[in-house]
């Protein structure tokens, strides 16, 4: 059913386009004859025929270009939206004769009962988990199952078709949480609470670190389904900021590290190396500093959206060009036709700074490393209020 | 030319016995299910006349039948009769709240068997409400896993999809399994989507260490739509029932698990 209507939305669209381009070159013709009023025009309809050729190529490659991007994001997004199909309740496949009536059970398989309301998942939704992983080198081939690097930074992104915005929830990485630990062989150990950034340690392969993450990420949202994960190496940080010709803050706090300064409440294009260190920094030796370093990134996060957005619209082959310049520092399980849906959907919905939450919850001093637990309560609503919609 | 002629011709012949074939197969189709409908709902009733609820009294027990200081709706069971119609039948099931209110069998050799035939043996849905061997019949094994079909009209184990819903879990607790040596009372603690995987033969709860690092991972288990109560206090010693059902995807199956309060002390 889905693919049918992702068909004939495709074709409807095509449509559209073809008629775009039909009205393009008559204005173009229309404006060359207007400023050609001189003899010259007379020759030049002499030419038409070597024109209408070269015209027509032109028209049949654009229309050509533009067919296969379409079809390029329209198979993205039936991939994509192919991920969460079981999250999403298919009529039984039933037992029982088909004349039978259909009893009312009072419940739909996937409701969820809120504060007294009924909530299903919404389906529009689509979810990415971005992992910025404590690596500052390129991605390399893991050496053995305890390999794959903590993941310092833990976001998920929402989208949402329905009122076309985007949403950012940070994930505290001390988040206490079930995770899959595997040996150093990369045999399944046992599946123990601990801090979610251990989750991409483990696994013999980059995905695996990675799925590990989104296992566990999965699990800590009660079963939201996720439809694709980035992982980058902090390192990438630094090229993809200067992509975009560096990102302007205002410091949230004063510190040194490794020979870059910053003050509080001064304003400053961080480029390089100088934006790696900003959102990458925690003062160790102090309780809950990540915290600080959090607030930091939410920051640098929002005005990254906000130049890139602004840079893109300049000019759109800085997609393709950031995918490229990321490669190397990047692991991912969403392909290039979903990455091209995703930015040309992204790209309109609207970015807030209130769009962007957090998980609330308690730092505690644990054994050896600080634990947080997150307020389930608080939890709960959020994915309700995110991921679900009403019934009733 | 001369053959569309014959063709143009012939059109509406061929779309007139089309119909006619087409209407026939209808009715046919609409006897069969109707006759299989109206079989399936007269066994049902004629079940039901074996047991009707009465008003609500504690049951009276002997002392060796430990109690469950819950009031039991009572049941007027005639297992002699029920044995009769099927020797497979050793209890009955009622759930307040649902349409469950069931023989319960188990057929002495083949473990699938009521899953596709119904009380008298005839094969065909909506079969049984059946345990498997795995299991004893008198209630005593850590877990006791009933099986039931998620019947599109309702009946069988459907309406126990209804325990998704926080407020039917909060108000209907209580599983009744009536024997012919008294009746066990269960108290509903979870209620859940979980994997297919045969939950006697693929987890291990063979000692009481393993039972409840079992009972841990259940009240541990994080789903949007689930139900689980962990202020019973459940652990090893308890007994369990674990009701178990289909859902719309193959590989997930609808669970619900009470606790045994028959000599729980609480």
């Amino acid at each position: 059913m889905e693919e049918k209507d992702n068909n004939t939305n495709e074709l409807e669209e095509l449509k559209l386009e073809e008629i775009d381009i039909n009205e393009d070159p008559d204005e173009s013709d229309d404006s060359q004859n207007l400023t050609d009023k001189n003899s010259a025009a007379a020759r030049k309809k002499r030419k038409f025929p070597i024109w209408a050729r070269i015209l027509t190529a032109i028209f049949l490659i654009v229309v050509t270009v533009i067919i296969g991007w379409n079809i390029l994001i329209n198979v993205g997004k039936a991939n994509l939206y192919a991920k969460s199909k079981d999250a999403v309740p298919q009529l039984p496949m039933e037992l029982m004769d088909s004349a039978a009536d259909v009893a009312d059970v009072g419940w739909e398989e996937g409701w969820v009962r809120y504060n007294g309301k009924i909530y299903r998942y919404n389906k529009d939704v689509l979810t990415f988990l971005v992992l910025g992983i404590d690596k500052d080198e390129r991605i390399s081939d893991n050496t053995n199952g305890l390999d794959g690097g903590q993941s310092d930074g833990n976001f998920l992104v929402v989208l949402n078709p329905d009122d076309e915005s985007v949403r950012v929830i940070c994930i505290n990485r001390d988040c206490m949480t079930d995770i899959d630990t595997y040996d150093y062989f990369g045999n399944y150990d046992t599946t123990t609470k601990a801090q979610l950034e251990l989750a991409h340690a483990y696994g013999t392969t980059r995905e695996q670190n990675m799925q590990n993450s989104v296992k566990a990420v999965s699990n800590l949202f009660y079963g939201i389904p996720i439809h694709g994960c980035v992982a980058i190496n902090m390192a990438g940080i630094t090229s993809l900021n200067d992509a975009i010709g560096g990102v302007e803050v205002e410091s949230l706090s004063t510190f040194s590290t490794d020979g870059f300064d910053y003050h509080e409440g001064e304003n400053a294009v961080l480029k390089g190396e100088a934006a790696y260190h900003y959102i990458h920094y925690r003062d160790e030796d102090e309780f809950n500093s990540n915290d600080d370093r959090m607030s930091r990134q939410r920051q640098y996060l929002n005005a990254f959206v906000a130049q890139a957005k602004a840079a893109i619209k300049k000019n759109p082959s800085l997609i393709a060009n950031l995918y490229t310049k990321l490669t190397p520092y990047m692991t991912t399980d969403i392909s290039i036709d979903e990455a091209s849906y995703i930015g040309s959907t992204a790209l309109g919905y609207s970015f807030s700074d209130n769009a962007i939450s957090s998980i609330e919850g308690e730092t505690v001093q644990g054994t050896y490393y600080e634990e947080f637990y997150p307020d389930e309560e608080a939890l709960y609503q959020l994915i309700i209020e995110v991921f679900y919609e009403e019934v009733r | 030319m001369g053959k569309n002629y014959k063709s143009t011709k012939r059109a509406p012949l061929i779309a007139g016995v089309t119909l006619c074939v087409a209407g026939l197969i209808c009715c046919i189709i609409f006897m069969v299910t109707s006759y299989k409908k109206a079989n399936l709902s007269n066994d049902m009733t004629n079940l039901q006349n074996y047991a009707s609820v009465s008003a609500s009294e504690p049951q009276s027990e002997t002392s060796i039948f430990p109690t469950a200081n819950v009031d039991i709706p009572e049941k007027n069971l005639n297992f002699s009769e029920l044995h009769k119609t099927n020797p497979d039948i050793y209890a009955w099931i009622y759930i307040p709240g649902t349409s469950v209110d069931y023989p319960v069998l188990q057929h002495p050799t083949d473990d699938t068997f009521y899953l596709e035939h119904n009380i008298d043996g005839s094969a065909g849905l909506p079969g049984c409400i059946y345990s498997e061997l795995l299991n004893g019949k008198s209630f005593d094994d850590r877990n006791t896993v009933l099986y039931g079909h998620n019947m599109r009209n309702g009946s069988m184990f459907a309406t126990l999809h209804r325990y998704a819903d926080k407020d039917f879990f909060d108000a209907n607790r209580y599983i009744y399994i009536y024997t012919e040596k008294g009746t066990y009372v269960y108290e509903i603690f979870a209620a859940y989507t979980y994997s297919d995987i045969h939950l006697l033969k693929g987890l291990d709860i063979t000692s009481d260490e393993k039972f409840a690092d079992y009972l841990e991972s259940v009240l541990a288990i994080r789903g949007m739509g689930n139900n689980i109560d962990n202020s019973l206090n459940i652990n090893s010693s308890d007994r369990i029932i674990t009701l178990s059902t289909c859902t719309s995807n193959d590989t997930r199956r609808f669970l619900v698990q009470g606790v045994l309060l028959n000599g729980r002390e609480r």
